[in-house]
């Protein structure tokens, strides 16, 4: 009984334990690297074909020196899972989203309520929330196929490209966990990206050597896989666009596709992304002569006050813009000898920059109340700073109408200098 | 012994109980008519000293003796610093072991022993383990006295105590317990005396004979006594409050308490610009983490937390090792066993071969190994840095390649959960664990705020003014400098 | 076996800090929304009070344990049932850390994870740990406390600027009944001073420092202030669906540049606090056990704590289930009992019996003052406070 007893103290209960732990353990020590049984995917295309869900998954496989390679592949299945389940076994190995950085969606897969795919995809497949959301038009197997290409022969990553651009056109950024805030707020707006893959250069189009669709069928089921490696197809120059057209949700659904000066005006009520160029024509004066001037926006300093004026509530917005002439296009040049940038900066180009700017906010104003689509943050920033009178407010106009009694007020100051 | 009369009949039974030793000579000599023999060990015996200091006044003495021969020879003839009587043959005996001459007089009950030890010592040099760039170059020797004259030599104080005694049945090996008396916590001392004293064994051969019987933990992986070859360092830690243990026959010197830290320090950080100690030292402590856990993270983010890699370092690994044969454990393992079998080797050899050595080692094995598709560049790389930090610690501390080992294991088996229960397993255990009323991790835990001025911090030593806490000593007294405070 | 003064405080600040940082803000925001950092704030400061007060019993007790305390306050029985109190209150947290961790360590680090593969190394661990004592619990929890705390403020800074103040306002949007409600609820994941309690006459105070108490529990508040604001600054009204607060505020600020990926070993070392404070408080329920049962070894209470991890995470969690043991009023109310309650009975209990023991001590003394008057009075202590 003692000898008993004694085998059971901590100290060798610990011992025992560890004994244990290592008859369960020692059998997945040589367990080859997490890199080789499971397929680690970078990008994640999903669409809808045909009343199918369709998915494509760049992958990143072993290369040379410091290369990174990546390889496409694709199925087709019922639903979502089915269709990851069947690329797993096509390529067999499974699937790992957790470096998954993209994650585009398609045009007829948000026509319905897209919440379903990203909740499964991040909670059951464990896709990061903040990889980048995008919105994409066309065949997602040729999209996902440039995109790798572009990463492989030119080392631009279109999450870079995205994270960079967010600055100077896109008002939110532009992942997962943006998107969610969005969608759970009681105004259910959410934003993203919109890239294109067009055949004629445009806007910031980058040039991608498509290698072609050569290969690409895919089956049902089974789930035939395809990969773009060695094919080398047609000569046809394809080009990667993200001119910052940005898809606005509403509900989960696609609701309004807004176009790049759509995003441009949009962006000059926030502060997130602060460059940018405005345009401005027919300027004369003692220095212009019906000149077309180009200045580039330094940064943006915009205050956003939410008041209510009686019952009507006033949304008002101070917009400061320090901007720096880039460019003056007229017919005769001037003969002033000026030296210093704020020699060209005169009344008349102020006013009429600020004119510029303030029509472009008006607009702006105009297509959200038409749309009623709430992309400033309207709902937020009442119901934050004025939460009483605004919920009054509610009460009495209704959920949907609230844009339309709001009250805009624009105050814009342009300068030179810091 | 009762009354001794002849001379030859002592030597004769002397040689007896030396089993006719072949290197006990006798020779006689006619003192004004008594017979008087000589004995010693030839080799340990000087005969320089033997015929200054015995033979030479003895045979040119020319007043006879009005006193016993005896008296007179050791009062008035005999040159030698220490002459000793004896009344048994056993106490005349262990002299005569341990190099004195023996003078057995015809018709006296007494034998005489002179001091005439020859000492075969190397000449002082610096000691190959702990090298220093400026700073004291003198190393201890074989030779005890010697030894204790290097420390006489910086210490001028009535405060600096000497316990000598002997340990080992046949080698009666003379071993030295010593201390400062004014600042050594007593109660340490006398449990180590207690512990030397309880020693039966045949032979100490070198200090780390006692080791075993010092450690409070005698199984432990970790080093519990400290150890050093400099005279300078002895000093300095016995400052401290530490015990230093003397062994004859060996250059290194056990001292006592032992904590982690001094692992971590290195008496050239005492002699330069105290912010590039501190530098270096934060550098040890990141070496001694990196060093251990590196490759067990390593395998374990490998096999099963490729998320947690940034996407290009995956990129990287993912085509380094591409057709590696062997899993992400086994290529380590590999690894660092031909490191370690490379370090060995390299210790083993005669320095002009373990030059070559490392070169081929290092550089060519390595990136042959690569070449040949058997193992990946990262995890020679990973490797070579675990290996490279454990240089940076001064001294050399085998616990710490052992802990690797279990790292990488552990790493294969459990992953990041499993390292990092390990960690603290190992911090639970080493907080458990005192060394002769120590705090094995002081002054990190418990927190000693005194000592943090010689932690991964260095300030001058003029900051430094009280003896550090974390060293069980007499804390009475802990000013290092002024008036003592009691 | 005693621990210093400054090895409580650290104690304390890691149990005021390590519960709080991971699933408790997305529950709070259930109830209370954007002002659940004022409950957390509230209840800590409630929690820090507490602190001082069982401080002060601490110091005035002489009995070497609890039991003895109690046992002379209140008597054997009453004793019983309080200490039955925080073997059930530890044994909730117990719970609660290790499949807090369980669920921390599966979800942010691995695929999929064997639960055995899990518990037995913990189990080992938390044997070794509680078997070596209170002073070695202290020690590791000293050493890894700044780096703890540099970590959890490198992750805060890093999305400090990405934080919305105004996530903030309207406070007070449906009045205090959600905030009350909410603290109600998560009231098992506060009262991180009980442990104290268990500790009697095993810290040496002749170390103290007056401010060392205070300062390490305000920097525990403001570090679990300032984590709270990153918190429900960048997550806002989606707060309630992060789970672990630590490791998405790091996965936040990873957004940009992927370098930041390796913050996650910085979370990994969150892993070490957690299994540390499950040491905490298996020592508190073995040291529970063990003075209720009157048991004298300690190595029973041990192996009982052991198994019931394992069993535990063998059954516990899916047949009673997590939620239903922490976010009932149960919970709460062994909370309060364990936390809020017996400290008071306990200090009121001291108060009386000093004051017994006073008057007793006043009787003696005027009955030597009558037998010998040159007695000076001014000279004879009166019993209790030293």
């Amino acid at each position: 009984m003692k000898k008993i007893k004694s085998l059971f103290t901590p100290k060798k209960l610990v011992i025992w334990i560890c004994i244990i732990l290592l008859i369960f353990t020692l059998p997945t020590i040589n367990k080859p690297a997490m890199s080789e049984t499971q397929a680690i995917v970078t990008m994640l295309c999903i669409d809808k074909e045909e009343e199918k869900i369709k998915a494509v998954v760049t992958v990143l496989s072993p290369g040379q020196d410091k290369q990174a390679k990546y390889e496409v592949f694709s199925a087709t299945g019922d639903t979502l899972a089915s269709t990851v389940d069947s690329i797993a076994l096509a390529i067999g190995k499974e699937m790992g989203f957790a470096q998954c950085e993209i994650m585009a969606i398609g045009e007829k897969l948000s026509e319905d309520n897209i919440m379903k795919t990203l909740d499964y995809m991040t909670r059951t497949k464990k896709v990061g929330k903040n990889a980048i959301l995008t919105y994409f038009e066309g065949d997602i197997e040729e999209f996902a196929k440039s995109i790798t290409m572009l990463a492989m022969e030119k080392s631009l990553k279109l999450e870079k490209i995205i994270n960079f651009d967010k600055e100077y056109i896109l008002a939110e950024d532009s992942n997962i966990e943006s998107f969610y805030k969005g969608f759970f707020s009681d105004i259910s707006i959410g934003i993203m990206p919109k890239v294109e893959l067009t055949s004629e250069q445009k806007g910031n189009a980058i040039e991608v050597s498509s290698s072609g669709s050569s290969s690409s069928s895919s089956g049902s089921s089974g789930g035939s896989s395809s990969s773009n490696e060695g094919s080398s197809g047609s000569s046809d120059k394809k080009y990667i666009v993200t001119n910052g057209s940005t898809i606005v949700f509403k509900q989960g659904k696609k609701y309004y596709e807004l176009s790049p000066s759509d995003v441009q005006k949009v962006n000059l009520f926030t502060n997130s992304s602060d460059k940018g160029t405005i345009i401005v024509e027919g300027v004369t004066d003692h220095i212009y002569d019906d000149a077309k001037v180009v200045v580039d926006i330094l940064e943006k300093n915009s205050k956003i006050k939410v008041s209510f004026d009686g019952d009507t509530p006033v949304y008002s917005a101070d917009v400061e813009l320090i901007v720096f002439i880039d460019e003056v296009v007229q017919e005769s040049p001037t003969d002033k000898f000026l030296v210093r940038n704020q020699d060209f900066f005169t009344e008349a180009l102020i006013e009429k920059l600020k004119e510029k700017v303030l029509s472009s906010m008006n607009e702006a104003v105009n297509l959200i109340k038409e749309q009623n689509m709430d992309v400033l943050d309207i709902y937020k920033n009442f119901s934050r700073k004025q939460y009483k009178k605004f919920t009054e407010y509610l009460e009495r106009v209704g959920m949907e109408n609230y844009l339309q009694g709001v009250r805009f007020d624009f105050n814009v100051e342009i300068n030179n200098e810091y | 012994m009762g009354m001794l009369v002849d001379a030859v009949k002592t030597f004769n039974e002397i040689k007896t109980k030396l089993h006719d030793s072949s290197d006990l000579k006798s020779r006689q000599v006619q003192f004004f008519g008594t017979r008087i023999t000589i004995c010693y060990i030839a080799p340990i015996t000087d005969n320089n000293l033997l015929n200054d200091s015995v033979l030479f006044p003895m045979t040119s003495e020319q007043v006879k003796p009005k006193e016993k021969v005896v008296d007179y020879l050791k009062n008035s003839v005999m040159s030698s610093i220490e002459v000793t009587e004896h009344n048994t043959i056993d106490s005349a005996i262990q002299k005569l072991l341990t190099g004195q001459t023996l003078i057995l007089v015809n018709e006296s009950d007494k034998i005489l022993s002179c001091d005439t030890e020859k000492i075969t010592v190397r000449s002082i040099a610096e000691p190959p383990t702990s090298v220093v760039i400026k700073g004291p170059r003198e190393g201890f020797t074989e030779s005890i006295k010697y030894n204790l004259a290097l420390i006489r030599k910086r210490v001028k104080s009535e405060d600096f105590v000497v316990n000598m005694m002997e340990i080992g049945k046949l080698t009666k090996t003379q071993v030295a317990v010593v201390y400062f008396d004014s600042v050594v916590d007593k109660a340490v001392v006398k449990q180590i005396t207690k512990k030397l004293k309880a020693i039966n064994i045949d032979g100490v051969l070198d200090s780390h004979y006692l080791v075993s019987y010092l450690q409070e933990k005698p199984h432990s992986l970790f080093k519990q006594v400290g150890d050093t070859e400099k005279p300078d360092i002895l000093v300095a830690k016995m400052l401290e409050g530490r015990v230093g243990i003397i062994v004859d026959g060996s250059p290194i010197v056990l001292t006592l308490p032992f904590i982690l830290i001094e692992d971590l320090q290195n008496s050239d950080d005492y002699y330069s610009q105290p912010i590039r100690v501190t530098f270096v030292r934060i550098l040890r402590f990141v070496g001694v983490v990196l060093a251990v856990l590196l490759p067990g993270i390593y395998v374990a983010l490998e096999k099963y937390h490729y998320k947690i890699l940034p996407t290009e370092f995956l990129v990287t690994i993912m085509n380094t090792t591409q057709g590696i044969p062997f899993s992400p454990f086994l290529e380590i393992l590999f690894v660092v066993l031909l490191f370690e079998i490379l370090y060995e080797a390299n210790l083993r050899m005669p320095q002009y071969f373990g030059m070559a050595m490392s070169i081929v080692g290092a550089l060519i094995l390595g990136e042959t190994a690569v070449n040949a598709g058997l193992v990946s560049p990262p995890a020679v790389m990973i490797v070579a840095l675990s290996g490279i930090t454990f240089y940076i610690i001064p001294s050399e501390a085998a616990q710490f390649s052992i802990l690797r080992l279990i790292a990488i294991v552990i790493g294969a088996c459990l992953g990041l959960y499993g390292v990092l229960l390990f960690c603290v397993f190992v911090l639970s255990y080493l907080s458990s664990f005192d060394s002769y009323k120590s705090a094995y991790l002081a002054p990190a835990s418990p927190y000693i705020e005194n000592d943090q001025k010689d932690f991964y911090i260095r300030k001058t030593i003029s900051e430094m003014k009280k003896r550090p806490k974390s060293i069980a000593n007499n804390h009475k007294n802990m000013n290092r400098r002024g008036k003592n405070e009691d | 076996m005693k621990i210093n003064y400054k090895q409580l405080s650290v104690l304390v600040f890691m149990s005021f800090i390590s519960l709080k940082l991971l699933a408790l803000p997305s529950l709070l925001y259930v109830d209370s929304e954007n002002m659940s950092w004022l409950v957390a704030l509230v209840l800590m400061i409630v929690d820090a009070i507490y602190v001082f007060l069982i401080l002060d019993l601490m110091k005035k007790c002489d009995e070497k344990n609890i039991l003895e305390f109690m046992n002379k306050c209140l008597g054997p029985v009453l004793t019983r049932v309080f200490l039955l109190v925080y073997i059930i209150k530890y044994a909730l947290v117990v719970a609660n850390i290790s499949k807090g961790l369980e669920f921390f360590v599966v979800e942010n680090f691995y695929n999929e994870f064997n639960w055995l593969v899990f518990i037995l190394p913990l189990m080992a661990l938390i044997g070794f740990m509680t078997y070596k004592g209170i002073r070695n619990i202290a020690r590791v929890s000293e050493m890894i406390n700044l780096a703890i705390v540099i970590g959890c403020l490198y992750i805060a800074f890093q999305s400090f600027s990405s934080a919305d103040p105004t996530a903030y306002i309207p406070m007070f949007k449906d009045g205090v009944t959600p905030l009350l409600k909410s603290g109600f609820n998560h009231l098992s994941w506060f009262g991180s001073a009980s442990f104290m309690m268990l500790l009697f006459g095993k810290v040496d105070f002749s170390s103290e420092k007056k401010w060392t108490m205070i300062r390490y529990l305000i920097f525990a508040i403001v570090l679990v202030q300032i984590m709270y604001y990153v918190f429900y600054g960048i997550f806002d009204n989606i707060s309630a669906t992060h789970n672990f607060c630590l490791s998405d505020i790091s996965q936040f600020s990873s957004q940009e540049s992927s370098i930041n990926e390796l913050s996650w070993l910085i979370v990994a070392l969150w892993v070490v606090a957690q299994a540390v404070q499950l040491a905490l408080y298996s020592y508190c329920m073995m040291q529970a056990i063990k003075f209720t049962f009157n048991i004298k070894n300690n190595s029973v209470p041990i192996i009982i704590v052991m198994a019931y991890i394992l069993i535990w995470s063998l059954v516990g969690e899916n047949t009673i289930g997590l939620e239903r043991l922490f976010f009932t009023p149960f919970a709460s109310i062994i909370t309060i009992l364990a936390q809020y309650v017996i400290p008071i009975v306990l200090y009121i209990g001291y108060i009386m019996q000093n004051r017994k023991r006073n008057a007793g001590m006043k009787k003696e003394i005027k009955s030597v003052i009558k037998l010998n008057p040159s007695v000076n009075v001014n000279r004879i202590k009166i019993g209790g406070e030293k």
